[in-house]
């Protein structure tokens, strides 16, 4: 069969699919908020998948996860993005992970451009902690777009890096001496 | 605004003010691990912007930097930065002594005894008291943060500062990857001097050189890749000492004779020992070419015109590219080296630059070369991944019959040869649902391909290969599709990168010829085709030019055709085979050159893209109903002569005429135009006509004409004159003067 030339260039969101009734847990965040989520939206973060396989293999029944680094709200995020990925491939982020230039599907670019940079912030490192490749990847690309088109002093605002009087160094120093 | 409501949904609205107090995203205080992925996801720009907010930004850019494919930094003098980018954004800097200028000045700098200045845009000045130095420093800056693949210097020998290259060499190091020589003349010893003191790969020479080009010895001759645009004082003897990699000489003055001795002597001598390719460029609007002088004593070299082969070329800013090339002269000296020789015209696309050809020697592909193009040029297979994704679906064959049929009927023609391939069933689909109404071509060429013509494109292309290369096939990349006419052979889907190209489908079989022609009939089943077109690029009187010339004649004997005349040189024989066995109806000339000295019969429609060798003269020989000039460089005086002409009596079979220009030459002078023609030029205005006329596939089409000019002579007829240019959307570089011949009925 000869593939349609612009097939498969770029990652496609999920779809819903006809699937197993969903396996419902609960997730505690690191100040005590009690979440719900779909096993299958918390298989896309390496660290629970690891803890929610060790419950399977010795056959003790899951009844909550706890998060400890992660407060609730950001909890919401992750899981909110999770639950809207739990269809997808990780594959597909591990792969992406390593390419020049990242796409952001529109959900997503809605999702991370809409939030305020604080917000973006913890959920990178949530993210991070968890071990979520395909956020990692969106976030990190967000990050990155929003600093384009920003002057020097724009992003130096922007990413919080302190002004030169402010650093060790003289606002003249060379910066390989 | 749904999004914010979900937001709000998610977040709650207390925890979304209470997030919106910290504007900022501290990126510093990110995990090592993302921090890296976020700096290798900035664009360039930015990424320099970063560099220069503190020491530890700029060691982290120069730490998590990823070697770019193609950065490209630009060094000048006067003392000037350029960086080209991927996504092709630039980014200037000027190096100027110190000035008082205080306003917009950067905080940050590679020099504390300099100071930067935003000129707005990516376009910065620094000031300093040596800005060569400067340049320098900020050069090296950016090369160890964006670690540049290719360092271009280009400069005007005769005013450079005698420490540049000193300068250069401390912070940069001797390695100039591309040296480009500007302005209008460089001495040849100062370029000898510079060629010994810096590592060069690629040295491009864009003016004369003066003094005595003989000191020239091992330099610029053993240089990776060479190319010289007025390399005038070179001689023979120099070009058989030459061993570049590559080498190029634009405008050269050598003549048929002189070509064709370095062809024999490269046999004879055994010189040019590392040289892998040689093309002599020469301008055809000052010298005619006889390639039967060039290429004498070649007539019996190996050469298969069925062969395509890929060579490593490079292109004008002399890096790496792929040529692929059919047919060729291949040539073995008593050493086992062996040589390509072809020549290239300009294509059709270059249409400001159509004033050349080249005659190019090159070596042929070792098995080494060829695991390099593999490496660099064949793209690697998809990952098995991205196989798995959820693309959307939608189960068409489960839709009614009848919907299916509509479905099927809509499919354009690279689609609906795409469907049929994907089992028995959707062939089926496809040949009971042919639309009639697209205005499809198929297009024959030698040699063997065939072209399903869409809007005067090319939709689906299929090469016919003979199966003794089958090797080769398995170096092309594709995916073995199901379809084919033959269960003896293959054929081969060509993935290609670039939307825009044509699918390209390769069938492996053992008589090419043969298998076109069955090919064409099996897609007449797909298909509805309003005509065909016969494309000959290789004009050779042999036996397999004369069976594919005969099967198309027994194929199509009824049918009247436009003949497409393709390939650098065009010899009388073939073409005379061609028009003595065929109806041609229509002449199509897509070769620059040599069109004069080709005898041809009587054609109703003849059209040659590229006519800049074409005059009022040949315009009165060619007694076809239909002429259409493109790239014409014919003017308005010489029109007005036939105009004066025409309206005297004479031009009796002058029916129609179009003459397209170029804006670059003068626009349309009505004074010179007009002139004993018409007294007055009024315009004739009101209901539209319409005027017969051939589009660029060569159907018969009409055009609608609002505004036209009319002189009517004693005898009755009627020449009018009307002008077209390019339709709003496309981009405006042309316009036409066009002139029909009516007579009225009365």
């Amino acid at each position: 069969m000869a593939p349609k030339k612009n097939s498969a260039k770029r990652p496609q969101p999920s779809t819903p699919k006809p699937s197993a009734p969903a396996r419902i847990v609960k997730v505690q965040s690191s100040d005590g908020h009690i979440l719900q989520a779909d096993v299958r939206a918390l298989l896309l973060s390496s660290t629970l998948a690891a803890t929610i396989k060790g419950y399977d293999d010795e056959n003790k029944p899951l009844e909550k996860l706890e998060v400890n680094n992660v407060v609730g709200f950001t909890l919401k995020l992750v899981l909110e993005w999770c639950e809207k990925h739990k269809e997808d491939d990780p594959a597909i982020a591990q792969a992406e992970k390593d390419k020049k230039n990242i796409f952001i599907p529109s959900w997503d670019r809605h999702f991370l451009t809409k939030l305020p940079m604080g917000n973006l912030f913890d959920l990178i490192t949530a993210a991070y902690h968890l071990d979520i490749t395909g956020l990692i990847n969106y976030g990190c690309k967000t990050v990155a777009n929003s600093a384009k088109g920003k002057s020097t002093e724009e992003m130096r605002e922007l990413f919080g890096i302190p002004e030169p009087w402010e650093q060790p160094s003289t606002s003249t120093a060379t910066w390989d001496d | 605004m749904k999004f914010l409501e979900e937001l709000l949904r998610i977040l709650g609205p207390s925890e979304l003010k209470k997030s919106k107090k910290s504007k900022g995203f501290p990126v510093l205080k990110l995990p090592i691990v993302v921090l890296e992925m976020v700096l290798k996801q900035l664009d360039p720009v930015e990424r320099f912007k970063f560099s220069v907010l503190s020491k530890h930004t700029n060691h982290l850019c120069i730490k998590y930097t990823s070697k770019g494919s193609d950065r490209i930094i630009g060094i000048t003098w006067p003392p000037g930065l350029s960086i080209l980018c991927e996504d092709e954004k630039l980014v200037t800097f000027g190096f100027q002594e110190k000035s008082n200028r205080t306003n917009s000045i950067m905080d940050q700098n590679v020099d504390s005894n300099a100071t930067c200045h935003s000129k707005g845009g990516e376009d910065y000045v620094v000031y300093s008291e040596n800005p060569l130095e400067q340049a320098m420093k900020w050069a090296k800056h950016f090369n160890d943060i964006f670690q540049f693949n290719h360092i271009l210097v280009q400069i005007n020998l005769s005013e450079m500062v005698d420490d540049f290259f000193e300068i250069y060499k401390t912070l940069m190091g001797p390695r100039v990857t591309h040296l480009k020589l500007s302005g209008t003349s460089a001495d040849c010893g100062q370029l000898l001097e510079l060629l010994t003191s810096v590592q060069i790969e690629v040295l491009l020479i864009r003016t004369s050189i003066s003094g005595n080009l003989n000191d020239f010895k091992n330099f610029p001759y053993r240089l990776p890749v060479l190319r010289w645009e007025k390399p005038d004082g070179i001689t023979i003897e120099n070009i058989l000492n030459m061993d570049c990699d590559f080498s190029d000489l634009r405008d050269s003055k050598f003549t048929d004779e002189e070509l064709n001795m370095i062809f024999h002597e490269w046999r004879s001598s055994g010189n040019n020992v590392k040289l892998k390719s040689l093309s002599i460029k020469r301008n055809y609007i000052r010298e005619n070419v006889n390639y039967d002088v060039i290429y004498q004593g070649m007539e019996n070299e190996n050469q298969d015109l069925m062969l395509k082969r890929i060579f490593v070329w490079r292109n004008e800013a002399g890096n790496e590219c792929e040529l692929i090339l059919q047919g060729g002269f291949d040539v073995t000296r008593d050493d086992g080296k062996t040589l390509t020789c072809f020549t290239m015209v300009p294509r059709d696309q270059d249409l400001e630059d159509l004033n050349w050809h080249s005659i190019n020697f090159h070596k042929i592909m070792s098995p080494d070369l060829w695991k390099r193009l593999k490496e660099h040029f064949i793209k690697p297979s998809k990952p098995e991944l991205f196989k798995k994704s959820s693309v959307p679906t939608f189960p068409v064959l489960k839709l009614p019959t009848l919907v299916v049929d509509i479905v099927v009927a809509h499919l354009e023609p690279t689609e609906r040869f795409n469907f049929s391939n994907q089992s028995k069933y959707t062939a089926i689909l496809c040949k009971r649902t042919i639309p009639k109404d697209q205005k499809l071509s198929l297009m024959f060429s030698y040699p063997p391909a065939l072209s399903i013509m869409y809007n005067a494109r090319e939709a689906v292309i299929f090469n016919f290969y003979s199966k003794s290369i089958r090797t080769d096939k398995d170096q092309m990349l594709g995916l073995v599709v199901n379809q084919t006419v033959n269960k003896k052979s293959e054929c081969v889907f060509n993935l290609s990168a670039n939307p825009n190209c044509p699918d390209v489908y390769h069938v492996f079989c053992k008589k090419p010829v043969k298998e076109q022609f069955e090919w064409a009939k099996h897609l007449g089943t797909f298909y509805h085709f309003d005509n065909n077109q016969l494309k000959v690029s290789f004009w050779k009187m042999d036996k397999k030019f004369k069976t594919f010339v005969e099967t198309f004649k027994t194929t199509f004997d009824s049918t009247t055709f436009q003949l497409i005349i393709g390939a650098d040189c065009v010899f009388q024989k073939p073409l005379e085979h061609v028009f003595d066995k065929l109806i041609v109806q229509h002449g199509t000339w897509i070769l620059p050159l040599m069109t004069l000295k080709l005898r041809t019969p009587r054609l109703h429609f003849y059209r040659l893209d590229v006519s800049t060798n074409i005059d009022i003269k040949d315009i009165r020989r060619m007694n076809s109903d239909y002429i259409d000039l493109r790239n014409s460089t014919i003017d308005d005086e010489d029109l007005n002569e036939m105009l004066v002409e025409w309206k005297n009596g004479q031009l009796e079979n002058l029916k129609s005429l179009s003459i397209r220009r170029n804006y670059s030459y003068d626009a349309v002078a009505f004074n010179a135009l007009f002139v004993d023609f018409l007294s007055l030029p009024k315009p004739t205005w009101g209901s539209a006509r319409y005027f017969d006329w051939f589009d660029d596939d060569g159907k018969e089409t009409k055009i609608q004409i609002n505004i036209a000019y009319d002189c009517v002579r004693e005898d009755g007829k009627v020449l009018t004159t009307f002008f077209q240019m390019p339709p709003d959307d496309e981009e405006q570089t042309w316009h036409s003067l066009n002139f029909r011949v009516t007579t009225p009925n009365v």
